[in-house]
């Protein structure tokens, strides 16, 4: 039984390694362009998130009767539910480099979008230096259930043969309840972006993010189980705050801590819409004459690699290092330069799938972010 | 894979040396296979769409009365071309049963809402109009407001049925003993008599709990020019369904068969796939390769499939697909197709492989000679950028030069406007 313990942590482990080796591509970390434009804008203020619905529930179940009892919230406590989802957006916002945040409570004071539109329309605002407005409405339902679930399982009963007796083997059919407790929580977030001047609304997201947990009730089958070793193990490898009782398998989490996660899952999509982000990927790296650019890139150091390979390529514009030359340009989000070089590599080696699969690159991000366009044509 | 797996966890008693074998097996099997994926070279095309219906002369939307009807959703189209007689016998049904959808007009405004929330993501996030207004507040911007002939407003009738059982069936549960020293042939016997037991409704009954959720959801867009108050496009009804059991017997439904089965086919297909084993290590890598990734798309967050989702859940999921649905009617839209390429002149064929059409379409257009797999080619990096009308042209010429080619001929059906 050992062995057999071992050989499947063994497995988890060679699977996991190949996993992350597979393919003979370097992954790196470059440089992703903003999904929303928000050229132009550095201070932002936020305004009050309106609420939309907030339902908690406690739900039980014996016997196949259900029962549901609401936990009633009044104005203030569905409010204080709506400033901590906002306080998470706003947390995540300081933290990016790219905007800078307004502390005042002009706007939130606002009852909902319409008054927020009024003001903007009217420009009755007092707060100077503001460059656009973050506003939000939210959805959250969250219900607790305590149940019990059913299902038939075969007991072994088990005797050594002896003298005096033939032994036994028997498994007896057994209706076996395996009393559980779930939670379930949904929270939609809408959060829109207003510019003052020129008033538009320069995007508006819906994400929804849902949490669902269950501890107790019927054992999960073996194949299951070995899908969560894997996550568990694959977890446990980085460095992690997450051995707390809060976060533990085994307890429920609180509805304030279900409201704060699945907030700030939601805040960091938004930022990651906004602001320009890293992102990792796996590229190839092609084998040029100029072999320290290759651990420069893999580094990540682009700049020096970028120096380096332009010295380089001056006297001799060999193609593998043109594309490396390339790689670094949109690694770093220049794009339009990005763009010169690989045609220029795929030029020189035209049948050069590689070469080819760099210019489909920057013409992807092109399609895929319009306002990337005009970057281009400005070059 | 899985059979391997299975059996190896069911007998752990086994012999060791079995054991292993099984595993070194495993174990390459899952390099070879997963060899095989990774590195296979695969042409996937990233392509643009044009808008359904044709849009002209509107740059901006302004959002609105979204709000809640009366009336009947029509059944799955499915459902309705099939014969009516069997709707009503089957003995899986519970009751209550429902056997159409009846909206009423008391449903809270939250749907439509929510439908309005879902619809304005999508068209801030992938739509080229410029948003004047989300929440569709009569007061707006004013004094900033563009020529209302470029504007356009968007209204939507919503009907949404919500049904969400929480009850009990009692099922039969036929329990017996089974001695391990019996045969193969007599232990197969004896659980196939107690299967057939079960299900002719011997042994105990005992109350078994479930949740079972079955909702409607049908729209009608209507896109209105502001200056005159006439139709941009015909308006556009959508409709999606859902229907899911938590616990009970997965065979009964308060759901007439007919219309679930129509509505798990066609409306709930991509469903099961979310929750692959495959995706779950995904997830897990993503946690130390990209750790802000990880939290943004919420891959921390713990989902557990045995859990009821909410019935906020429910109202977004739908209201989303309409709002997806709707969306692509009226603005371009990006998606993976997976087209073939033609054997024609190996340059253009790396370009299109590398996904880069602009230069693929410089490239074929400035060859002297163009074959019919070159044209082809062509055809498909027009496609492929979203212009439908060039690549049907070149389409079509290729078909001139190849007549029989299946591939081109189904690439000109394609493409018809």
């Amino acid at each position: 039984m050992n062995n057999y313990i071992f050989n499947q942590t063994l497995f988890i482990l060679f699977f996991v390694a190949f996993m992350l080796t597979s393919c003979a591509k370097a992954t790196l970390t470059v440089l992703s362009p903003a999904e929303i434009n928000t050229k132009d804008i550095k201070n932002v203020a936020v305004g009050g998130f309106e609420i939309g619905q907030i339902l908690l529930k406690y739900k039980t179940e014996r016997n196949g009767i259900w029962k549901t009892h609401p936990v009633l919230l009044n104005e203030e406590q569905q409010k204080s539910i709506s400033r901590s989802v906002r306080a998470r957006v706003i947390n995540l916002l300081t933290a990016t480099p790219y905007f800078k945040v307004v502390f005042t409570d002009e706007f939130e004071k606002l009852e909902n979008d319409a008054a927020l539109q009024q003001l903007v329309s009217v420009r009755g605002y007092k707060t100077q230096n503001v460059d656009a407005v973050i506003s939000g409405k939210l959805w959250l339902e969250i219900e607790r259930t305590d149940g019990v679930d059913l299902s038939k399982e075969g007991l072994e009963y088990f005797r050594p043969r002896s003298r005096s007796s033939y032994g036994l083997n028997l498994t007896v059919d057994q209706v076996v309840w395996w009393p559980y407790k779930s939670t379930h929580g949904t929270l939609g977030l809408e959060i829109k972006m207003t510019r003052l001047l020129p008033t538009e609304v320069v995007a508006t997201t819906f994400e929804t993010r849902t949490y669902s947990q269950k501890i107790g009730g019927r054992t999960v089958e073996s194949f299951q189980q070995i899908a969560a070793s894997f996550s568990s193990i694959l977890a446990s490898s980085k460095p992690s705050k997450t051995d707390t009782i809060e976060t533990s398998e085994d307890v429920l989490p609180s509805f304030e801590q279900i409201i704060a996660d699945l907030a700030l899952s939601i805040a960091s999509g938004f930022v990651r819409r906004v602001a320009v982000t890293e992102k990792t990927v796996s590229y190839s790296i092609a084998d040029g004459n100029f072999e320290n650019a290759k651990i420069l890139i893999e580094a990540g150091a682009f700049d020096l690699a970028i120096e380096q390979l332009q010295l380089a390529t001056a006297d001799n514009p060999d193609p593998d290092d043109l594309y490396n030359l390339g790689l670094c340009f949109e690694a770093v989000g220049d794009y339009g330069l990005a763009l010169t070089t690989y045609r220029e590599a795929w030029q020189s080696d035209p049948e050069n799938l590689l070469f080819a699969q760099g210019l489909g690159r920057i013409e992807r991000l092109r399609r895929e972010h319009p306002q990337l366009q005009r970057q281009l044509e400005s070059r | 894979m899985k059979l391997i797996l299975l059996k190896i966890m069911l007998n752990p008693e086994k012999r060791k040396s079995d054991t292993a074998a099984h595993f070194r097996a495993l174990v390459f099997f899952c390099l070879c296979a997963t060899f095989f994926n990774a590195c296979a070279p695969k042409v996937s095309f990233q392509i643009e769409r044009p808008p359904v219906q044709q849009v002209e002369n509107i740059n901006y939307i302004e959002i609105g009365n979204f709000e809640i009807v009366s009336g009947q959703i029509k059944l799955p189209s499915a459902v309705e071309s099939g014969s009516n007689s069997s709707l009503w016998t089957s003995k899986n049904l519970l009751k209550p049963t429902i056997s159409k959808f009846t909206a009423k007009k008391s449903v809270p405004i939250l749907i439509a809402d929510l439908v309005r929330a879902a619809l304005v993501h999508e068209l801030s996030l992938q739509s080229p109009y410029q948003l004047i207004n989300t929440t569709g507040e009569e007061t707006g911007f004013s004094g900033v407001l563009p020529d209302p002939g470029k504007v356009a407003v968007l209204h939507g009738k919503v009907k949404y049925v919500e049904q969400i059982f929480e009850s009990e069936e009692n099922l039969p549960y036929f329990t017996n003993i089974k001695n391990k020293g019996a045969t193969l042939e007599q232990s197969l016997l004896a659980s196939a008599v107690s299967m057939g037991a079960e299900a002719s409704g011997a042994g105990f009954l005992i109350a078994t709990p479930y949740v079972e959720q079955i909702a409607a959801l049908e729209v009608e867009f209507s896109l209105l020019r502001k200056s005159d108050g006439e139709n941009v496009i015909p308006p556009q009804n959508f409709r999606t369904f859902f229907v899911r059991k938590w616990g009970g017997a997965p065979e009964t439904s308060h759901l007439a068969i007919q219309i679930k089965n129509a509505v798990l086919k066609n409306y709930q297909q991509n469903e099961t796939l979310s929750e692959s084993f495959l995706s779950r290590i995904d997830r897990a890598g993503l946690s130390f390769t990209n750790p802000t990734e990880y939290f943004a798309r919420g891959f921390n967050l713990r989902q557990n499939a045995h859990v009821p989702q909410t019935s906020l859940d429910l109202k977004i999921t739908l209201g989303r697909q309409v709002a997806r649905k709707y969306v692509k009617q009226i603005s371009p839209y990006h998606e993976t197709a997976e087209l073939l390429v033609e054997d024609g002149n190996s340059v253009a064929v790396t370009l299109i492989r590398g996904n880069a059409y602009q230069e693929a379409i410089a490239f074929i257009q400035g060859m002297n000679e163009r074959t019919a797999a070159d044209e082809y080619n062509l055809g498909l990096a027009y496609e492929a950028g979203g212009e439908i009308s060039q690549a049907r042209k070149h389409y079509k010429l290729a078909l001139k030069q190849d007549g029989n080619n299946e591939v081109i001929k189904a690439a000109v059906n394609r493409t018809q406007i």
